[in-house]
């Protein structure tokens, strides 16, 4: 209690206060500072001030002059284009001109032509935009869109949450016009270690285009296998193919392919090596391989196993089916 | 009191680091004119392990605070909070015959002197003398003067620290042209703001759970009867988080601050939270609920198992009747007093700072800052007054909480 406290004053001996001293710092004062410039100072001075008024109005000069420039140039780029003008629209994509109308949409009709093509490609699922003006007034607008291969989800700044697709560059989209099983059948991004970078107003994660072409690879020769898949964690990819230790872990839905190969909870590639792996599992022998294996297992004791393909196959390289290597994992990697 | 009448309080904790600037008015009455608070560095459990980061995060809360309060190198004398496992509580009896058939001042100074007359070890000093009640032939007394008997008996609660952590820590206002007119241990000053005299007088356990280190004050008839240091805080439950869920420690600590509790409930057994990854909010992971509280509670546990344990037989129920009160950053942790409760076997409630005290302050993590300033004033245990004084204190303090 303070006031009790108050007692250690009638106490010097073992006080802190009365055997620790404090060597306070002098902080310099303002009045430290002040001097009085003599007569040779103050001439300095002036001359000081006055080749400090003579860049100053230089500057100026010269700022009014590229002031003048550009509002001409801008006067001449700026010709409004009206609300209601034809536009021939394509896309590669699923985008509509309905959508572009709305996106260019503004108070006062269309916005400037320059403003279009840097607009359009402002939202992160136009690749490239190209815009013309036809001679008969017609503006011309080419969309290039960007193609999802994976989905995730994101947390809003309102704390609730909203499925967002991934492109084969990295770069997150909202996926305007596409439909809910499109997103359904894309698998999910998980385990992501480092934040995406900002670019261009948009969210892009670095080394995608690894991963990209991983998912293409699959989806493209080996459908069946594909179709299985739910999730891609990228927890052991830092962004580099040759990182040490870098690896694509993927998660396939529940009772894929079968019984047997349901109990494989994970598959592990190698980001160097995936097309070899992908062409070694979707041989028929495999399949058989698997189905031996985890019919001489106990399953009771170990009833889940990640495959992991990315383990090389030292016993016979040449082998195009590799080495069975199924490690019994303790906790199923899924959930229901 | 400081000459200028300005004086910081100044809490260096684990975690964070808060520095409010008081204006003490010639009534004694406390202006609240400036708040700094910076993410700490350079310490562990209470303890300064890199004087110069943690010296450049203390200064740079500091000129926060000045900047606030609308001064820049006018503040020159501050009150730091002090903690860590180097503080040791210790009682200390001293006795005296009474001279006359009354007890004279003469008689109280000579018992207070033979209490006080134990020496602590060379590289130790006292930082707190904490008077206990007085006993006349064994009767205990608020004020022993002018009362009859023969015995006069008084005793203190010591609480001394390691030299060199009080030289390092002083060295930190020093080197910024501040003298520091007393330390506080945080609970003592965490004590001051959250219980009011009456807790007090029935017996009550203030636990101060920061970052690194859990102080606790326990009350018993008014008086301090013992404190204590646990090196375990907050950022214990952090990491078992991160080791016990493999994530990282910014993804554990948004866990902790957003989903964790420090019980197992029965609705937690299937259901799942969402975590954004490497604290991105792309992407994210789900983690069972059941998982999470654990893991949190089994180390809330163990700090109260502690508490009780060294509290023995004073942290009864019947002897802390006001129950237990938490405070500190930690406090805020969804079930700690169920928790706290379960444990102490001690009817618990988070703390509050007084109702004066304008929302942005009244958070328990700045009940330690706000306890210093209360020491500066002179008026340590009086803080529950404060509200019964005149109207211009509010005043003043909600005038710059609202800036």
């Amino acid at each position: 209690m303070l006031n009790q406290n108050r007692d250690s004053a009638d106490t010097p001996a073992d006080h802190w206060k009365n055997r620790l001293e404090q060597r306070t710092k002098r902080l310099p004062s303002s009045s430290d500072f002040t001097a009085k410039p003599g007569t040779a100072g103050s001439r300095r001075l002036w001359g000081a001030r006055l080749r400090l008024a003579l860049l100053a109005s230089f500057f100026a000069g010269v700022m009014a002059i590229a002031a003048f420039a550009w509002r001409d140039l801008a006067s001449e780029a700026a010709r409004p284009v009206v609300a209601q003008e034809r536009i021939a629209f394509k896309s590669d994509g699923v985008l509509s001109e309905r959508w572009v109308r709305e996106t260019l949409a503004s108070e006062d009709g269309m916005p400037p032509v320059f403003d279009i093509k840097r607009r359009l490609e402002s939202v992160a699922q136009v690749r490239s935009a190209e815009v013309r003006r036809m001679p008969d007034g017609t503006l011309e607008i080419r969309l290039y869109e960007r193609r999802p291969v994976m989905r995730t989800v994101v947390r809003l700044p309102d704390g609730t949450t909203a499925p967002r697709l991934i492109a084969a560059d990295g770069v997150i989209f909202d996926g305007i016009n596409i439909g809910q099983l499109t997103f359904a059948n894309l698998p999910v991004l998980d385990g992501l270690r480092h934040p995406p970078r900002a670019e261009a107003n948009f969210d892009v994660i670095d080394g995608f285009s690894r991963v990209a072409d991983f998912l293409d690879m699959a989806r493209e020769k080996y459908p069946a296998i594909y179709r299985d898949w739910l999730k891609v964690s990228l927890r052991d990819y830092p962004g580099r193919p040759d990182a040490p230790g870098a690896l694509f872990r993927v998660k396939p839905r529940l009772m894929a392919h079968s019984p047997d190969s349901a109990a494989i909870v994970e598959i592990v590639f190698s980001p160097t090596n995936f097309a070899r792996e992908l062409e070694g599992l979707a041989r028929p022998e495999m399949a058989e391989t698997i189905r031996q294996y985890m019919r001489a297992v106990d399953r009771s004791k170990f009833p889940a196993y990640r495959l992991d393909l990315s383990l090389v196959n030292w016993t016979d390289p040449r082998n195009p089916v590799p080495q069975l290597h199924l490690i019994p994992v303790s906790v199923p990697a899924r959930q229901p | 009191m400081p000459r200028n009448n300005l004086v910081a309080a100044i809490d260096i904790g684990t975690t964070k680091t808060v520095v409010l600037i008081g204006e003490i008015q010639a009534d004694r009455k406390l202006n609240i004119i400036g708040l700094g608070e910076r993410p700490s560095a350079g310490l562990r459990k209470g303890e300064i392990l890199d004087m110069s980061a943690a010296k450049e995060v203390v200064h740079a809360a500091f000129a926060d605070a000045e900047k606030t309060a609308g001064l820049h190198g006018k503040v020159r004398h501050a009150y730091l909070s002090l903690t860590g496992s180097h503080l040791e509580g210790r009682r200390y009896v001293g006795s005296t015959s009474v001279a006359a058939t009354r007890v004279s001042r003469e008689d109280i100074e000579r018992a207070k002197n033979d209490a006080k007359r134990r020496k602590t070890a060379d590289d130790r000093f006292v930082v707190h003398y904490v008077r206990q009640p007085f006993f006349l032939d064994g009767k205990p007394l608020a004020n022993a003067e002018n009362m009859v008997g023969k015995r006069l008996e008084v005793s203190y609660w010591t609480i001394d620290a390691a030299r060199n952590r009080l030289e390092e820590l002083l060295h930190i206002p020093n080197d910024m042209g501040v003298h520091a007119d007393d330390l506080v241990v945080s609970s003592l000053a965490s004590a001051a703001m959250v219980a009011d005299d009456t807790m007090k007088r029935n017996g009550v356990l203030v636990v101060d759970i920061g970052g690194g280190v859990t102080d606790y004050a326990l009350y018993y008839n008014g008086y301090v009867v013992q404190t204590g240091v646990i090196p375990v805080g907050g950022d214990h439950i952090t990491n078992d988080l991160a080791l016990g869920l493999r994530i990282s420690r910014e993804e554990a600590e948004s866990i902790k601050i957003k989903f964790a509790r420090a019980y197992i409930g029965a609705d937690d057994e299937h259901a799942t939270v969402f975590v954004s990854n490497a604290g991105s909010p792309i992407g994210g992971r789900e983690f069972y609920k059941r998982s999470i509280n654990l893991i949190v509670s089994a180390r809330v546990d163990e700090i109260f198992q502690i508490i009780r344990e060294r509290l023995g037989r004073f942290g009864e129920g019947d002897r802390v009747a006001a129950g237990a009160i938490i405070t500190g950053g930690t406090a805020l942790l969804n079930g700690l007093d169920l928790c706290a409760a379960n444990a102490l076997k001690l009817e618990t409630v988070v703390g509050q700072n007084p109702d004066w005290v304008t929302e942005e302050l009244s958070g328990p993590k700045y009940s330690t800052a706000l306890g210093l300033l209360q020491y500066a004033l002179g008026a340590g245990d009086g803080a529950r007054r404060m509200p019964g004084a005149p109207a211009g204190i509010m005043g003043h303090i909600r005038k710059f909480l609202r800036l």
